[in-house]
């Protein structure tokens, strides 16, 4: 078993140590130093290992090694290095000889071992021992696993208690062995190189975590919102009557599931939008568009059902007519969702007006959508909150408890990322008026 | 139904049955003609027709919607609407989709059947390619 030399180094490795080569010798100081910046340039696992074997290699004048460290699956340490071992030796696991020497104490000594291991040092207390006693006899196991790995030295990386993986390094080109100020070196290294492999360790487990969770979040969303969809158009087109007229009595059973199914919708859709916000994985693609009515008609169209049920007049009132530059199915979003909650919280026969109409902010043209209801109105003490992420009011949960309270949530990120702001303001008599403004000319914030 | 002669022909591109079954009706109870294939690759094969509209689904079997797009935008270059059916409800798949030439993108569980035919609608009304 060989281990393959390293592949060419970095441009930054060559210049730190370019000197030290040169003159065949280190400074135990100057290579400290070097070793600092490598620790400290790397977060990522892979560039860190590149760099730290490296400049072992180059320090010390040995071609052969590579690193094993403490993968996903406990007991199992996986190969990490630009060179090669032949697949057979890319998992180290704890039933390994090497392995077993630091993480099992021998049998006459209370702790395990977190030196330096020196096959040619184990080797000579082999010999010295001849025919060695049982207590020995895993250090025998342990020559011959060194020599069939190529490894002359094992450097154990340790955080606290626990063994973090292993540097081991092959024959130096020179055929020299490896000196005491080389093996000092290499204890320093070993200490400090620990709390950078354990943090680029933990960052790989974050990213690939944080791959999981995407992914989770992608084919959950998919696969919940696919029999929903089916199910609410099905809904859609039987209270439409599309397959004939409806009994009364089932019509409103229907009718009923028809807006459970929405509001489970709507809270799933809204849930994975506040995920996305919350990561900063969304953000409004502007555009220029003619802000025609049509645009309001269309949000407006999603509620015929319920306003239909709940006998609810929806005035309109478009005093804006020209171009802005948004996002629309943002825009469209929050729009639905103060209607959504007009409707929800107001009382059967009402009315609700939507209102555009332009507004001079200094010298900052806006557009601004209002939503004014009769319904139960918010709080002084909530017009503050009810933006807020899972913020429901007394007098919201009262009519409708079965919110997420994430719609108005979603809805303010949605106008912020406009550059915009959204607010609810007091009203005279019962009800309340949300508004919402945009800049009519502006950049992606 | 039967659908007048003259009207626009959308190809609906849906690898789920129920999806398709009631999209296409809504789609002809507007007046359209609609074909409706279950794959990318059958989608592909349909493209040199004369067709007014494309509706795409994104995740499907063997060719998904986003190489449907690419094939559509850049491989043979036709400037039919395309509009985006999907349940893929984040970000970086809208993005996507609207990058490779869609014309809008909307997400199934967030519309009811009528506002779907109204986009459509709108969109085949200012489109004259």
């Amino acid at each position: 078993m060989t281990l393959y030399p390293f592949m060419p180094f970095k441009i930054f490795l060559k210049k730190a140590t370019g000197k030290i080569s040169s003159q065949k010798k280190y400074r135990f100081e100057d290579a400290i130093r070097d070793l600092s910046h490598i620790l400290v340039r790397n977060p990522r696992l892979d560039t860190l290992i590149e760099g730290l074997l490296g400049y072992l290699g180059e320090i010390l004048g040995t071609e052969q090694k590579a690193a094993f460290l403490q993968g996903e699956i406990p007991g199992k340490f996986v190969m990490h290095d630009a060179s090669r071992f032949d697949g057979r030796d890319s998992i180290l696991t704890d039933f390994s000889p090497l392995i077993r020497y630091f993480i099992l104490p021998p049998p006459s000594e209370m702790t395990h071992s977190k030196e330096i291991l020196d096959r040619d040092e184990l080797a000579r207390e082999c010999a010295r021992l001849r025919m060695p006693p049982e207590p020995l006899y895993h250090k025998e196991a342990l020559v011959r696993e060194l020599n069939r790995l190529g490894v002359v030295l094992a450097v154990p990386i340790f955080s606290k208690e626990k063994l973090l993986g292993l540097l081991l390094l092959g024959e130096k080109r020179s055929r020299k062995p490896f000196s005491r100020g080389d093996l000092r070196f290499l204890d320093v290294v070993s200490h400090e190189a620990a709390s950078f492999i354990e943090n680029a360790l933990n960052f790989e487990r974050i990213l690939r975590l944080d791959e999981i969770q995407s992914e989770f979040i992608t084919v959950v969303s998919h696969q919940l919102r696919t029999p929903l969809s089916i199910s609410r158009w099905n809904f859609e087109l039987l209270l439409g009557g599309t397959f004939g007229k409806l009994e009364p009595k089932v019509q409103e059973v229907i009718r009923y599931i028809y807006h459970a199914l929405l509001t489970l919708t709507q809270g799933l859709n809204n849930f994975m939008t506040a995920i996305e916000i919350e990561t900063n994985q969304i953000f409004a693609r502007l555009q220029e568009v003619e802000f025609s009515p049509d645009i309001i008609e269309e949000v407006v169209a999603q509620f015929q059902e319920i306003i239909k049920q709940k006998n609810i007049r929806i005035e309109k009132e478009f005093l804006f007519s020209g171009r802005a530059s948004i996002d629309l199915s943002k825009i469209q979003k929050v729009i639905e969702v103060f209607l959504d909650n007009a409707i929800r919280y107001s009382p059967d026969s009402s009315t609700i007006c939507i209102k555009t109409e332009r507004r001079e902010e200094g010298e900052i043209a806006e557009l601004m959508v209002s939503c004014e209801d009769q319904g139960v109105g918010v709080s002084p003490k909530n017009r503050a909150l009810v933006f807020n992420r899972f913020f429901r009011g007394e007098e919201a949960k009262k009519i409708s408890p079965s919110g997420y309270g994430l719609g108005l949530y979603v809805a303010k990120a949605y106008v912020e990322m406009h550059g915009g702001k959204a607010w609810v303001e007091e009203k005279d008599s019962k009800g309340s008026i949300f508004r919402f403004t945009v800049p009519l000319k502006t950049q992606s914030v | 139904m039967t659908v007048p002669k003259n009207s626009k022909k959308i190809l609906l591109i849906e690898d789920d049955q129920k999806t398709a079954e009631i999209i296409k009706f809504v789609l002809e109870q507007e007046g359209y003609m609609v074909v409706v294939v279950a794959s990318g690759e059958a989608a592909v094969r349909m493209l040199d027709r004369d067709i007014d509209l494309i509706v795409l689904d994104l995740l499907m079997p063997g060719m998904s919607g986003f190489e449907v797009l690419s094939v559509i935008r850049k491989d043979k270059a036709l400037k039919m609407p395309i509009v985006v059916l999907s349940n893929l409800g984040k970000e970086e798949s809208i993005e996507r989709a609207l990058e490779l030439g869609a014309d809008d993108y909307l997400v199934k569980s967030n519309l009811s059947l009528n506002v779907i035919t109204m986009k459509i609608k709108k969109i085949l009304e200012k489109t004259r390619y």
